[in-house]
C-alpha cells in the first residue's frame, strides 16, 4: 500500500509541478514576479517656498 | 474490501480526475484553471482525511472528554497555513479578501457551531466523511447545501422581520434591478447591515498593507496569528493538559512544577497532535500554492474572475449579474455546495438569480463547469483514497436518529455560514490564518457554539440512555 501511495504522490506531484509552472510563466512574463514591469514610484519634488513654508511652521509666532 | 480492490479503486479515481484534466486541457486551455481547482481539492481531501481534520470532534473530544489534540493540531495548522499565506501576500499575489466584522459574525458562528456539534461533523469534516463512505456525512452536506440555497432566497413573510434601517439602508446600494433588493431577508441583511461593517486585518489596523514585507509578517503572522495562537494553547494547556502531564512527570519526585516542567509539558501538548499538525502543514502550503497557481494563471488569461472565462468558452448561463461566479483561488466549503443546489432549484423553476448572494456574487453555473465544484468533487475523491490506501474506507449507513440530527446540524450549519458568509473553513480557518479579525470574532462565536452543541448532546444522549434502561428493567 505504501508504494501505491508513493505512485499517487508522484502523479499529483507532477500535475502540481506542471500547473505551477503553466502558472509561474505568466507571472515572470508580465513582470508581476520580476518586478520588471513595475512603475517607478512618483518622485514628489517639493520647491524651495514649499520647503520654506514647513520650516517656518516650527518657528514660534 | 481486499487490498487488491482497495489498490484498484485508488487508482481508479485518480485515473479519472487525470483523464478529466487532460481531456478538457485538449478540448479548451481555459479548463486548465478548473484543473487548478480540481488538483488542490483532490490534496484537500487527502489532507484533511490524513490529518482527521474535523473541528465538530475536535470541540467535542475538548469539551466532552477533555481530550486537546486535535484543537491543538487545528491551531498549528493555522499557523502553518498563516506562515504560507504571509509569504503569498507579501510577493503580491495573494487572492484573499477580509470580511466586514461585526456582531453577526458572533452570531454566525455561535450557530454554526451548535449545528457541527448536532451533525457530528463540521462542512469540511462532512465531507471528508463523506469520502470515506459516511452517508451520515454525506446527508450533512446535502442539508448545508439545500438550506444554504433555500435560506438566501427567503422573501414574502421574511420581509416583515427586517429592520427598517437595514431595508434603508439596502435601498440605497443602487443595486440592479435584477436582484430586487427588497425582496429577501439574506439580501437585505447583506446590503443593508453586513456591507456597512468595517473591512480590517491586522495589517492595515497596525498601519501596514496587507502586501508589505511587515504588514504579512509581523501584523498578520506575528501579531493576527502566532500570538493569540500560542497564547489559546496556553489556555488549553492550563485548562486540559497540564494535569496529566504532572501527573506522569512529577509522580516520583512530588515536587512543584517548575518553569522547565511547564514548558516541556506545552511542548508535549504540541507534539501530541502529529497527525494532524502534519495535515495542517501540508493544507497550509498547498493553500498558499492555490493561491499563486489561481493568479498565475488570472494574469495568463487577463482576467480577475472564472466568469469571463466561462462566458468566453460559451457558458453564459448562471454567471451573476456582474459577469462573475464564485472563484476565491483558495480552498472553500459551503459557498459551491449552496450553488450546486441552487442550480437545480432554478432549473426547476425557483428563481434562484434574483438574490445577492446568487444573482449579484456567486452565480449558479451548471455544477460540471464550476471551478469551486471541481475542487469540492475531488476532494471528496482525495479523501476516498487517502482512506482506501489506509484500509479507513467503508460505506455506513445512517441509522433514523442520526439522519434526524445530520438535517437538523446541517441545516444550522448553512444558516450559519450564510450569516457569517462562510464556515468553519472560510470564515474561520481561512480569515484567521490571513490575518482577517472576523476570523477570530467568528471563532469565538463558533467555540460558545461548539460547548452549548456538546453539552446538549451530552445530555440528550445521558437521557435516552436511562430511558433505555428503565425499560430494559420494566
Amino acid at each position: 500500500m505504501r508504494n501505491v501511495l508513493w505512485t499517487i504522490f508522484a502523479i499529483v506531484g507532477g500535475i502540481m509541478g506542471f500547473l505551477m509552472g503553466y502558472a509561474t510563466a505568466p507571472m515572470i512574463e508580465s513582470g508581476v514576479l520580476t518586478g520588471q514591469g513595475a512603475k517607478r514610484a512618483t518622485k514628489i519634488e517639493a520647491g524651495k517656498e514649499l520647503e520654506q513654508f514647513y520650516k517656518d511652521l516650527y518657528k514660534e509666532r | 474490501m481486499s487490498e487488491a480492490k482497495r489498490k484498484f479503486w485508488a487508482f481508479a479515481i485518480v485515473a479519472t480526475l487525470v483523464l478529466i484534466s487532460v481531456a478538457t486541457y485538449a478540448y479548451h486551455e481555459f479548463y486548465l484553471y478548473l484543473s487548478v481547482y480540481l488538483w488542490f481539492g483532490f490534496i484537500y481531501g487527502m489532507c484533511l482525511q490524513y490529518g482527521r481534520f474535523c473541528f465538530s470532534s475536535a470541540f467535542r473530544d475538548l469539551f466532552a472528554v477533555g481530550v486537546p489534540r486535535m484543537a491543538v493540531g487545528i491551531m498549528i495548522a493555522i499557523a502553518f497555513f498563516a506562515l504560507v499565506g504571509a509569504f503569498v501576500s507579501a510577493t503580491g499575489l495573494s487572492t484573499f479578501h477580509s470580511a466586514p466584522i461585526g456582531l453577526h459574525a458572533v452570531i454566525a458562528g455561535f450557530i454554526f457551531g451548535v449545528g457541527m456539534c448536532f451533525a457530528g461533523g463540521c462542512a469540511s469534516g462532512s465531507m471528508y466523511k463523506t469520502g470515506e463512505g459516511n452517508m451520515n456525512a454525506a446527508l450533512v452536506v446535502v442539508s448545508i447545501s439545500v438550506t444554504q440555497a433555500v435560506f438566501v432566497d427567503i422573501g414574502g413573510w421574511a420581509n416583515a422581520l427586517v429592520p427598517a434601517s437595514w431595508a434603508k439602508s439596502a435601498s440605497e446600494k443602487g443595486l440592479p434591478a435584477s436582484i430586487n433588493v427588497a425582496d429577501g431577508w439574506v439580501d437585505q441583511y447583506l446590503a443593508g447591515y453586513v456591507w456597512d461593517q468595517p473591512v480590517l486585518s491586522f495589517a492595515t489596523m497596525l498601519g501596514w498593507t496587507d502586501q508589505s514585507v511587515m504588514g504579512a509578517f509581523l501584523g498578520n503572522f506575528l501579531v493576527g496569528v502566532a500570538l493569540p495562537g500560542a497564547a489559546l494553547l496556553v489556555v488549553v494547556y492550563f485548562f486540559w493538559s497540564r494535569r496529566t502531564f504532572m501527573k506522569k512527570r512529577l509522580a516520583a519526585a512530588s515536587a512543584r512544577p517548575r518553569l522547565t516542567d511547564e514548558l516541556a509539558g506545552y511542548w508535549a501538548m504540541v507534539v501530541a497532535s502529529k497527525r494532524t499538525a502534519i495535515a495542517g502543514l501540508a493544507l497550509g502550503i498547498a493553500a498558499g500554492l492555490h493561491m499563486y497557481a489561481s493568479q498565475g494563471l488570472r494574469v495568463k488569461y487577463g482576467v480577475r474572475n472564472a466568469g469571463p472565462l466561462l462566458e468566453r468558452m460559451g457558458f453564459d448561463f448562471g454567471l451573476s449579474v456582474n459577469g462573475t461566479v464564485f472563484d476565491p483561488g483558495y480552498w472553500y466549503v459551503t459557498t459551491q455546495e449552496a450553488q450546486w443546489v441552487g442550480w437545480v432549484f432554478h432549473k426547476l423553476g425557483w428563481n434562484q438569480m434574483d438574490n445577492i448572494f446568487f444573482g449579484f456574487n456567486n452565480g449558479i453555473p451548471n455544477p460540471l463547469i464550476n471551478p469551486a465544484d471541481w475542487m469540492s468533487i475531488a476532494l471528496f475523491g482525495g479523501a476516498a483514497v487517502m482512506a482506501l490506501l489506509h484500509n479507513e474506507f467503508k460505506f455506513k449507513k445512517p441509522t433514523l436518529e442520526t439522519a434526524i440530527w445530520a438535517i437538523i446540524g446541517g441545516a444550522l450549519m448553512g444558516i450559519g455560514s450564510r450569516l457569517g458568509l462562510g464556515c468553519n473553513v472560510g470564515a474561520f480557518f481561512v480569515r484567521v490564518s490571513q490575518g482577517d479579525p472576523s476570523g477570530w470574532v467568528f471563532g469565538i462565536g463558533m467555540v460558545g457554539g461548539a460547548y452549548l452543541g456538546v453539552k446538549f448532546f451530552n445530555w440528550w444522549t445521558e437521557r435516552r440512555m436511562a430511558r433505555q434502561f428503565a425499560a430494559t428493567i420494566t
